[in-house]
This record gives C-alpha cells, structure tokens and sequence, in this order.
C-alpha cells in the first residue's frame, strides 16, 4: 500500500510540473485529490490495511496528500505571480503623452490674492465688507475728511459722472458706509475694484483693484497697527516679514503713515528691486482721523482705530510677475486660470 | 521738489553725521519722502590742480598729444586728446586709482577709474577732465580750463570756488507735503533738521524796511479770500544776470535763471515758501493796488502771453481797473519784469487757499507760486519775505532805496490755536511709554510748538493755518520724530464677536469655485464701461445711462447696464487661440432703471459660455443641454430648489437665439438664462463656433429663498414604468412632465425623458415622446394594485392634456 502511495505521488509530481494554468491545476487538484480520486480511495482502504501497519500507512497517505496540498497551492501562487507578470510586461503607457484634456479651469489671479488675503484677514476676525462702484462724493471724499478744493483731492484723479456722482477712487470709500452699520469693537476689510482716470499703460490701469482694513475700539494705538500690519503680511507672504513706517500724509488717518516692507527678494540687505535701501514701499496706512471717525457715527472721545489699504493688483503683479497690467481686465483665458 | 542740503546749512549746522544716503533714509523716516538723492561735485575730491608744462605730437596718432604735467610736487606724461591742450593752462588732473562717477557721452551714470594704459603705445599716467566729465556740465568743449590764480596740487573740492558746487540734493515727494505750508521752502526743511538734532534755528536775515520819504502806493483789500496784503516800492533798481552762487543754487534744485530781480523772488520762494511777484512801477497806470474778485467775461492777459477769462470766483490784482495779476497763480504779461524796469512794486501777499486752487485748476496754470498757495500759508511771512527780498536785492543793486516802509493790510489775522492734551494721551496714542515727557516736551519746543502746563500746545502761525489743529496732530509729531521705526509692536487685546459671514461674498466664492475646479470653467475679468461703438454692435441704447463726464475714450464713456456683451467680446479675442474653452466673468450692472439718489442700483451678473469645437453643419445641441445642466447643478447646489426651465420670455436682446434660449424660472421671477448666441452677432464678431451662454442673475438668487434638501436614501425598491405619448412638434417635454408629476405626486421618485422621435409614418407636425419614471413609496413596497392606479392616472391624465399614448 505504501508503494502505491509512492507510486501515486509519483505520478503527480510528473504531472504538476506539466501544468501550465490554472484550470489544469484545478483537474490535476480533483484528479488526485477530489472525492473520487486515488487518494480518497486509498485512504478509504485504510480500514482494509493490518492494524499494525495501519499507522505507519495512515500516516504516510496523509503526509502525501499534504505534499500534494502544499505543491499546488505553491504552484497556484507561481501562476498567479507569472500572470502578473506577464500583465506589467505587457500593460505600459507613454505617461509623457497629453492624451485627454483637463477638466480644471482657473480663478482670474486678482481672485486668487484676494481670496486668500480675505482668509487671512477673516481667520483673524475681520468681517468682509462691500460698497458700491459708483459713489457719491461725500462717501468718497467729504466723509474722509477730504473737503471740496482739498488739493489732497490732486492725489486721486477721479472720474465724474454728469450726475454729480463718481466712480470710487479707494475702497477707503467703504469704510464710512461700514462705520455707519457697526458698533465698536469692529474689524472690517473692503475689497474691491477702484477707479482713476488714467489711460491704460503696462503699468497703469483705470480700474484696479484694492483692499481697505479698519480696526475700531477703545485705545487702538499706533504699536497695534505695527503688530497687525506685520502678522498679516507675513501670512501673506507666507514668512516672516518686517515693517516700517514713516511719515505719509492721507487726509483720512491723523497720524498716517507709508508703510514700508523688507524687501523680500534681498531680505532688507539691499538690491536693484529695493534701490539698495532694503525696504519697498507697500501701503498707506494710519490712525483713523477723528473726522472719519464721527462721519461714520463712531464717538473719537471714546473710541479710536486704524486703517490700512492694500493695492491687490500690485501683490499680484509681485507675486506671479506679470508684466503688463493690462492683463488683469484683458478677458483673455490665456491669462487667467495659470494661477494657482 | 528738491532740496539742497548746503542750502539747510544756511540755517543750521549740521555737521554731515550720516552719508547723504542715510539722511535721505531719515528724512523719509521722520519728515517726508525722499525719492532720490543726488551727490554733485563728488569728483572734485578726486581730481587736483596741474599745470600743462609742455604738448608734443604723438608719435603714432595726428590727434592726440604727450602733454607733461606739474602738480606743484612731480611731473609726469599723459595722452590727451583734447584741442585746448596747451601749455601754460591749469588743468583738473585725475590721477592713477581716481575713481567716480560721472554721466557718459550717451548720457549714461558710468564709473570712471583710473589706471595706467597704454594709448597707441606711449605711457600715460592719468587724465586731463572735462568739466562734464565732472558732472559740472551737461557737456563740454574740450578739457576744463581752470582760474590761472588756482594752487598747485590742491584738490578742487578744497578750493573756495567750488564749495557750492559740493551738495546734497534730495528729492521730496510734493504729495507728501500736501499738508505742510511749512516744509514748501528750505527753511522749513531747516526748522526739522534742527528739531532732529537738537542744533539751533538761525533767524532768516532781512533788510531793515525804512527808507526815505513816502510811499504813494495804497493798498485796498476787501475780499475775505485775501488775509494779508503787504507790498514796499523800491527804486533804483537796475536788472542785469544775479549772483553767480544765486544762480548755482536756483539751477541746483531746477529752477531756471532768468534775471537778478525774478531770481530773487524765486528764490524766496524756494527759501521760505513764500510766493512773490514784482511788479514795474512805470507800467502801472497808477499807484494803487486793488485786490478784488474777477467779473464774469473779464479777460487776463497772462504772463505766458494766454488770455484767461475770468469768473467771479477768481481773485485779481486790480490796478487802475484793469487786472495785473491772477492772484497767487501769474502775474499779468504788461506790468512785469523787464530788461528796463528800474521801479518795482513788490507784492507778498496771503490769499486763500481754495480760491487759488480752484482758479489754477480751472485754468489749467498750475505754477510754483499755486502749488504754495494751495496748502494754505502761513500768513506771518509775508513782511519776512519782503525783507529778505530787499537784502537780496541790495547785494545786487547796492543803489536800490526803499520808499516809504512796507503797506501791509492784515486786517484778517490768523486765528491763534491751541490744543488742550496731554502727555498720558500721546504715548496712550502712540502705544508706548518709552517716549518721555523730556521727549516730548523738547521735540515740540524745537519744533516751534509752545508749551502750557500740563499740557496746553501752542500752535506756530506755519502750523496753523490748516496742518495742525488737534491733538491726533501732535500725536503725528511726537511720533514721527522718535521715529515710529522704533515703536514696539504690541498685539490687539480686544474680543470681537464672531464674524458674521458676508452671505453674497460667500455665494460669489462658491459659484466661482464650482465653476472653475468642478466644471474647468475659467474665470475673466471685463471693464465696467462701454461706448457708443459696443452699444451700436448690441442693439443697445445709451439713453440713461450713466455717462462719465471726463472718460479718457469714447469706449468707456458710460457705465454698463448689461454684462453680456462684454463675455462676448471677450469669447471673441479667445477663439482666435482656442478651438474650445469655458469661460465666466462675475461681474457689476449699472442699473439705471432703479435710481437711489445719485446712484443706480449695481446688480451682481455671473456671465459665462461654454464654446465647443467648431463643426459645420452641426447645430451641437448637446452643448446647449450641457450648459443648462451646468447652470442647474449651480443653482442647485447654491440651494434653489424648484425652478422651472421655460423657454425665456420677453423681450429677447439682440445677442440671444430666439429659438434656442431657455430661463429658469421661480414662479414669474427669472433666476437664470440659457441661450445659443444670435447667429448675426457670431457673424458680425468673426465667431465661428456654436456658443451657448449663460447668465445667471445673482441678486435674485439671493432674494430667493434657499434651503439645502436632503432627499432620504430609499428604503423599498422602486418599481419602473415607460411611456410614449404623440405630441405636437413644438410642444416642450417640460410641460409634459410637470402633467405627469402632478399625476403621480410623491410616488414619483424620478422621471426623465429618453427619447423624442419624429418619422414619416407619423402624423406631419408631431412627434413622439418616451418617458421613464420610477414609482416607490417610502413606507412600503408598493403593491401591484397600487402601481396599476399610479400608472391608470398617469395615462388618463396626459389624455386629458391632450397627449394620447403612441
Ligand atoms: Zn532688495
């Protein structure tokens, strides 16, 4: 019994290593070791066998169909690798071939900045606001202390309409319409297309774009604007940045100031961008004027505040160094969704 | 404006403590901004007195010389090329490791520097200059030939002669000035200097004003726009070129020179800021001066020989009834200056700010003496100004008399102001106690300020006349001179409320998102403006619009009241680079129809297309239903919910496809348009392709109420249900549906069309319509009894309409 066992085994060592998938696996796998094969059978006749020799042969049939087990499911697991195999040497692409256009469009870059700035400045409290384009003259200039014949009024060259209406010349504008609807404490940004009279050239635009900051509460002082101005221009500028003010004079803010940036391609070491002065000029900014303040229905006896504004257009040239600021109104898809 | 720091030093000293880089850093930090600094006669240190002993021909070159030089202590040889290079002249020599900067033959900034060469084989050891070489000229003839008195080996920055030559100048930005009367004239600058170091003010110098005998001229001055008149007659006077330092001076900061009498006025001007103007006795008609307003249509011939017509709104110098002078603007062309006056009347006068500023802008004259006025000056100078004249014009007409002593008519002083505060509340101002009350109290003194107390502040009349009225002013001026560069930041302190979401900002950024990272839309700008010609090409009126009184083009004349002819221009310029794309612009209407007050209402419009491959003859259909889908899916997501598609109603624009144009609608309020774009304007814009556009109106949807709907996930399987039915060949599968709807009501979980046919068999003018629904129930498996009734009902009710089964 044991020599046909041998035997058996044999047999089925020739036989697997002809096999060459898996549905022959499968019959050589029933063929011995299916309900009807040999193996069955013996092991069936083990009753028949002497009982002395019924051990030793019991043993040896199972230690057989175990090897038997063992071989195919090894040889299973060789075709499978072989399969894929053959599937990687088979499947390739040329990954360098543009085949299939991109679904993805693009936010227009001025979109861009100033979604992120707006993230920036609303993570940090500030409520968003809006005004309109087209604004009357007290909301432009009387109500930021900027009076008829005001030659500060020369700073801003300002399309009238025959109304008597203009169009926005700063989102300052906003602040007086935001002040009349908040009660202190308040942070506020505007953003937003502004307006002047000034034919397009590469660098100068009609219509460009501009985001005017206010902070009002009980004792705002000049150390909370530097502090603020520098947390948030570093996010924006994703590191650590330095500001400086100076002196500037802007109708709305007493004290107002010209805030200063370190140059960021030199780090405030100097080069040709910063005329070797370390430090670029970014944004006005100041102490709400009393004024405003009162314009806009706040008590300057109990409350006081500052104000910033920040030219989006010129971010956005700085950051994606476009050339010509034509770009930015030009309608053309070329130009936008470049921008991520 | 520039400012020439040798000038400053007239008045103070300052002793050079910073490079003129550095100053110009900390004039901008505590004054105002300086834009540029310029550095003349930095090459005079490196060039020094020699004396051309000898020219001989060069042996290889018929134009250059071997000249020996004479520096006082050796002798060398050097190759020159210039004509003038002879013996016995003194020359500036730059010798060997020289270096500066000057301006090259293409009027380049270059470095020069000096090294020893070989020109055509000979030696040379150094270089003969020019005067432009030296940046002392723009250009120049030859080599600069020197005074023959010059010593030896003497540098020529040492030499007397050229110490003016020796200067600092800075450029300020006037628009930092504008609230500062003061700072129009160097000695304002001078007045901050001494306030930053600590260095005494010199008093400005002045002629004593009593001269012999009486004046006849009479000064009458009613207008309220003149706060003071003050004028002196001086006789003897002879006019010829003024000083050569004069001259230097008025150049280095850009003034030109014309002769010793307008100089000097000029020069006031630039030293004090204080305007002034001469008039010639002889071509007064008579001896009294007037100031009063202009008449309507009267006419001023002005000194730029234009005639001006005048308002009452305008101030003049009247004399003998004829106009002189436009006050503080320009003086009249036929009582000036000329080469033969010899008999002045001289004019510093105080006249009102916004007087002057509306007559310059309106007459287009905008001139040194408007620019001062307009800042509104300090009314205290004008007598200061007079006797510095005369001190100036005595060092060049030494025979010049006074006559008489000064008329001033000051009968409108300037109101003196002070300010109550305190030194609590600037450094609460400022955020900082590190400033000192020692501090405060000295920069101010310095500054002009008088100090009260504890603490009252004195303005100065230069101060006061608009620049500085509150204590928010002082606050200014604390800070700015401790430097604010050097306030520590310190972070906000206070809680406010959490923000409250801008509701229409957030709509803008959702629709934008979706449309450009979901659906690969991109995203353009347009201008807000538009023209006659645009407005033409659209079938548009510009009939109420608003129009802008000072447009730089006829194109951007008036404010839009549509957004879409814009989007279409734009697709215009894109299909010249593109077979296909997607496009939007999220832009503002002008909608004059709705008027608040001056302002029209401005309407949110999200404008976009979907532009496919160009194909012939195939109307692309499939791209229409795509943008409808496009506009569906966002208005949906964007919470409206139960709109309607109808075919747009209305009257249609002349851009929109009659028979392809499709709104969304909420009962009779139109939320969206879809629509193909009018064959005629594709034609008239050279646009090949099929365009389907969209507008959704973003005001409505705000105004529409918006619910975010969750439809539970069902639980008991549906149950299908198919249907044809024969309609007209017009008639919408819109309409159908909603009779289909109202049928089955809520077991009606989905319906869809999926096919519309038309073929000869059928009867002409209709065609056939297939439906597919889903009936279900949320509560249970629906029975078959249940959906033999839903479908009985479905059928009957669409016979009833008018559509029977195929
Ligand atoms: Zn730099």
């Amino acid at each position: 019994m044991i020599d046909q066992l041998n035997q058996l085994y044999e047999e089925f060592k020739e036989k697997i290593a002809a096999v060459e998938d898996m549905q022959q696996l499968d019959s050589l796998k029933t063929l011995f070791l299916g309900k009807k094969g040999p193996m069955t059978d013996i092991l069936k006749g083990l009753k028949d066998v002497a009982p002395d020799m019924r051990k030793e042969v019991g043993m040896k049939g199972n230690e057989i169909k175990q090897g038997m087990t063992a071989a195919i499911e090894a040889r299973r697991d060789e075709l499978k690798q072989a399969a894929i195999n053959e599937k990687i040497s088979n499947e390739w692409l040329d990954v360098t071939l543009n085949e299939a256009d991109s679904n993805v469009g693009g936010l227009h870059p001025v979109s861009v900045v100033q979604y992120e700035i707006e993230d920036i400045f609303t993570s940090m409290g500030f409520t968003v606001l809006d005004g309109p384009h087209i604004e009357t003259d007290y909301y432009n200039f009387e109500a930021l202390n900027i009076p008829a014949d005001h030659p500060a009024r020369d700073m801003q060259d300002t399309f009238y309409f025959e109304n008597g209406a203009i169009l926005r010349t700063h989102t300052s504008a906003i602040q007086v319409r935001g002040m009349e609807k908040a009660t202190p404490p308040f942070k506020v940004i505007g953003p937003g297309k502004v307006f002047r009279v000034e034919r397009p050239d590469a660098t100068h635009e009609a219509a460009f774009h501009q985001l005017e900051g206010m902070v009002v509460g009980e004792d705002i002082n000049v150390s909370h604007l530097i502090n603020t101005m520098k947390t948030l221009l570093s996010e924006i500028f994703k590191r650590d940045v330095d500001v400086r003010l100076r002196p500037g004079f802007f109708p709305f803010v007493e004290p107002g100031f010209e805030l200063d940036i370190s140059c960021q391609l030199c780090n405030g070491k100097g080069c040709s961008v910063c005329k070797n002065v370390g430090w670029i000029e970014l944004m006005p900014c100041g102490m709400v004027h009393p004024n405003v303040l009162k314009s806009g229905g706040i008590d300057p006896e109990k409350y006081s505040g500052f104000a910033f504004g920040l030219g989006l257009d010129r971010l956005v040239m700085m950051r994606y160094k476009i050339e010509d600021i034509r770009h930015l109104h030009s309608g053309d898809i070329r130009f936008s969704g470049k921008f991520k | 404006m520039w400012i020439s720091l040798n000038w400053i030093k007239d008045f103070v000293d300052y002793q050079d403590d910073l490079t003129p880089n550095e100053l110009g850093v900390l004039i901008s930090l505590r004054v105002a901004e300086v834009e540029d600094v310029k550095i003349c006669g930095e090459a005079l240190s490196q060039v020094r007195v020699a004396e051309v002993t000898k020219t001989e021909p060069h042996p290889d070159a018929d134009k250059l010389k071997l000249a020996t030089l004479f520096d006082g202590s050796e002798t060398r040889t050097i190759v020159c090329g210039a004509a003038n290079c002879r013996p016995g002249i003194k020359i500036p020599f730059a010798d060997i490791g020289a270096k500066f900067n000057y301006t090259n033959k293409e009027g380049k900034p270059a470095v020069l520097e000096i090294k020893p060469t070989k020109i055509r084989g000979v030696e040379s050891t150094g270089m003969l200059c020019s005067q432009s070489e030296l940046g002392l000229a723009d250009s120049s003839d030859g080599i600069w030939e020197l005074p023959a008195d010059m010593e030896l080996g003497k540098k020529l920055s040492e030499l007397d002669e050229f110490k003016s030559v020796n200067d600092v100048l800075f450029e300020i930005d006037n628009k930092s000035l504008t609230h500062r009367p003061d700072l129009w004239g160097h000695y304002g600058l001078a007045r901050e200097f001494s306030a930053i170091y600590n260095l005494p003010l010199k008093e400005l110098s002045g002629a004593d004003l009593n001269g012999s005998g009486s004046s006849e001229f009479k000064v009458e001055n009613s207008a309220n726009t003149c706060r003071r008149y003050s004028g002196l007659e001086v006789r003897n006077v002879k006019v010829g070129p003024s000083p050569q330092w004069m001259q230097d001076r008025l150049s280095s900061v850009g003034m030109n020179t014309i002769n010793n009498l307008v100089d000097i006025t000029n020069y006031i001007l630039l030293e004090l800021g204080q305007p002034m103007h001469a008039f010639d006795v002889e071509k007064l008609g008579n001896k009294t001066i007037t100031v009063r307003s202009g008449k309507a249509g009267e006419v001023f011939k002005a000194l730029d020989e234009k005639d001006y017509e005048l308002t009452e709104e305008d101030l003049v110098i009247d004399n003998n009834g004829e106009a002189v002078a436009l006050a503080g603007v320009m003086g009249g062309l036929d009582s000036g200056v000329s080469d033969s006056t010899t008999h002045l009347f001289l004019e510093s006068a105080n006249f009102d700010a916004a007087t002057v500023r509306r007559t310059s802008t309106r007459c287009g004259l905008r001139s040194d003496s408007s620019a001062r006025f307009e800042k509104s000056l300090d009314p205290e100078n004008t007598v200061k100004a007079i006797a510095r004249a005369v001190e100036l014009i005595k060092e060049t007409c030494p025979e010049a008399e006074i006559v008489g002593t000064v008329i001033d008519s000051y009968d409108k002083p300037y109101e003196k102001l002070s300010i109550d505060t305190s030194i609590e509340f600037l450094q609460k101002r400022l955020g900082t106690t590190d400033i000192t009350e020692e501090f405060i109290r000295e920069k101010l003194t310095s500054l002009g300020f008088g100090l009260e107390g504890n603490l009252k502040i004195n303005i100065p009349s230069w101060r006061a006349t608009k620049d500085v009225s509150i204590a928010e002013d002082i606050v200014e001026e604390v800070g700015r001179m401790y430097g604010y560069d050097n306030i520590k930041p310190y972070s906000l302190e206070f809680e406010v409320a959490p923000t409250p979401i801008n509701k229409s900002r957030s709509l803008e950024r959702f629709l934008k998102n979706q449309l450009t990272s979901g659906l690969g839309f991109t995203e353009v700008m347009t201008y807000p403006w538009t023209g006659d010609k645009q407005l033409n090409q659209y079938g548009l009126s510009s009939e109420g619009l608003m129009t802008l009184k000072n447009a730089f083009s006829e194109e951007c004349k008036f404010m839009r009241s549509h957004a879409m002819p814009h989007l279409i221009d734009a697709i215009a310029e894109n299909v010249k680079y593109f077979e296909s794309f997607k496009l939007f612009d999220f832009g503002r209407i002008y909608d004059v129809t709705q008027m608040k007050g001056l302002l029209p209402t401005e309407k949110f419009k999200l404008t976009g297309a979907i532009v496919p491959q160009f194909k012939k003859k195939d109307l692309q259909t499939d791209t229409f239903y795509e943008t409808k889908s496009v506009v569906e899916d966002l208005l949906s997501s964007a919470g409206i919910n139960g709109a309607q598609v109808k075919p747009l109603g209305g009257d249609l624009e002349k851009w929109v496809h009659p028979g392809i144009a499709a709104g969304i609608y909420r009962g009779k309020q139109l939320l969206a348009e879809i629509y193909k774009l009018h064959p005629a304007i594709a034609e008239a814009k050279g646009i090949r392709n099929n365009v389907y556009l969209f507008q959704i109106h973003i005001n409505e949807i705000e105004k529409s109420e918006r619910k975010f709907k969750y439809t539970p996930i069902v639980k008991f399987p549906g149950v299908p249900f198919d249907i044809t039915v024969v309609a007209k060949e017009k008639e919408l599968a819109g309409s159908i549906q909603l009779i289909i709807k109202k049928a089955a009501k809520k077991n009606l979980r989905e319906l869809s069309v999926f096919s519309v046919y038309q073929s000869e068999e059928m009867e002409a003018g209709t065609k056939s319509v297939s439906f597919r629904m889903t009936f279900g129930a949320d509560t249970h498996t629906l029975k078959p009894d249940e959906v033999e009734n839903l479908q009985s009902s479905v059928i009957q009710a669409l016979d009833k309409a008018g559509y029977p089964l195929k």
